[in-house]
């Protein structure tokens, strides 16, 4: 049940991870300014995409805990830590 | 005197010429700022990046590896019950006689070494679910 959780919850995050890489690579396309870092982070949007699909998929067969789930989480906490401090630090050069 | 070091505003006071060079010094001072502002932010970002990538892969690698292990050990485990299903350790069926078989006691080891013999090339500490096929 524990297990069955924290891979929802993996999903989830995964799902919010692409939508925020996602959201920064189209805003840099439209805006015209998409540089290196920024295919990276569309690069790892896909990646993201691809564990949202594969979580999903393996949910529906599996109950059991997998050995990739701890690095999934630990991803999904190091990009809302970034997410977290990009809009910090955009919030304190705002005028 | 040559051209180059001919002053071009002649006409310029003192306080006028330092104020130009205050401007030109807090503009550039500015500007470095800024670029070292960006470049800390794009390290940083990349930094993130890499980081989530290597986590990402580490989880991929190890889901696989963890599903490659365990279809090999369900391979291992279909083997091991077809050693015990074609080496029965009691013979099926009966004589013409009606009575079942019986192995004499020089088949019966041959049988049993012979299973242990295929057995013995699977892997050590092998844990099977039971065959269920086997009764």
């Amino acid at each position: 049940m524990l297990v069955q959780a924290w891979r929802l919850l993996n999903v989830a995050g995964a799902g919010w991870c692409f939508a925020w890489c996602l959201q920064v690579g189209w805003h840099r396309w439209r805006t015209g300014d998409l540089m290196q870092g920024h295919w990276l982070a569309v690069g790892l949007g896909l990646m993201y995409l691809g564990a949202v699909v594969g979580g999903t998929y393996s949910l529906s067969v599996s109950q059991q805990f997998q050995p990739g789930m701890p690095f999934v989480t630990a991803s999904i906490v190091v990009v809302g830590w970034a997410r977290w401090t990009t809009r910090r630090s955009e919030r304190k050069e705002e005028p | 005197m040559p051209d180059r070091l001919r002053d071009p505003f002649p006409d310029w006071t003192d306080a006028q010429r330092q104020a130009v060079v205050e401007l030109i010094a807090t503009s550039a001072s500015a500007m470095v700022k800024n670029e070292l502002r960006l470049e800390r932010r794009r390290f940083y970002m990349t930094s993130v990046l890499l980081v989530v990538t290597g986590l990402l892969a580490l989880a991929a690698y190890t889901t696989t590896q963890s599903k490659i292990v365990d279809a090999t050990r369900q391979q291992e485990c279909v083997v091991q019950r077809l050693i015990i299903r074609v080496t029965p350790l009691q013979p099926r069926g009966v004589d013409k006689d009606g009575k079942p078989l019986h192995y004499t006691n020089a088949q019966a080891k041959q049988v049993r070494d012979f299973r242990d013999l295929m057995l013995g090339a699977l892997p050590p500490g092998l844990h099977c679910p039971p065959d269920p096929g086997a009764a």
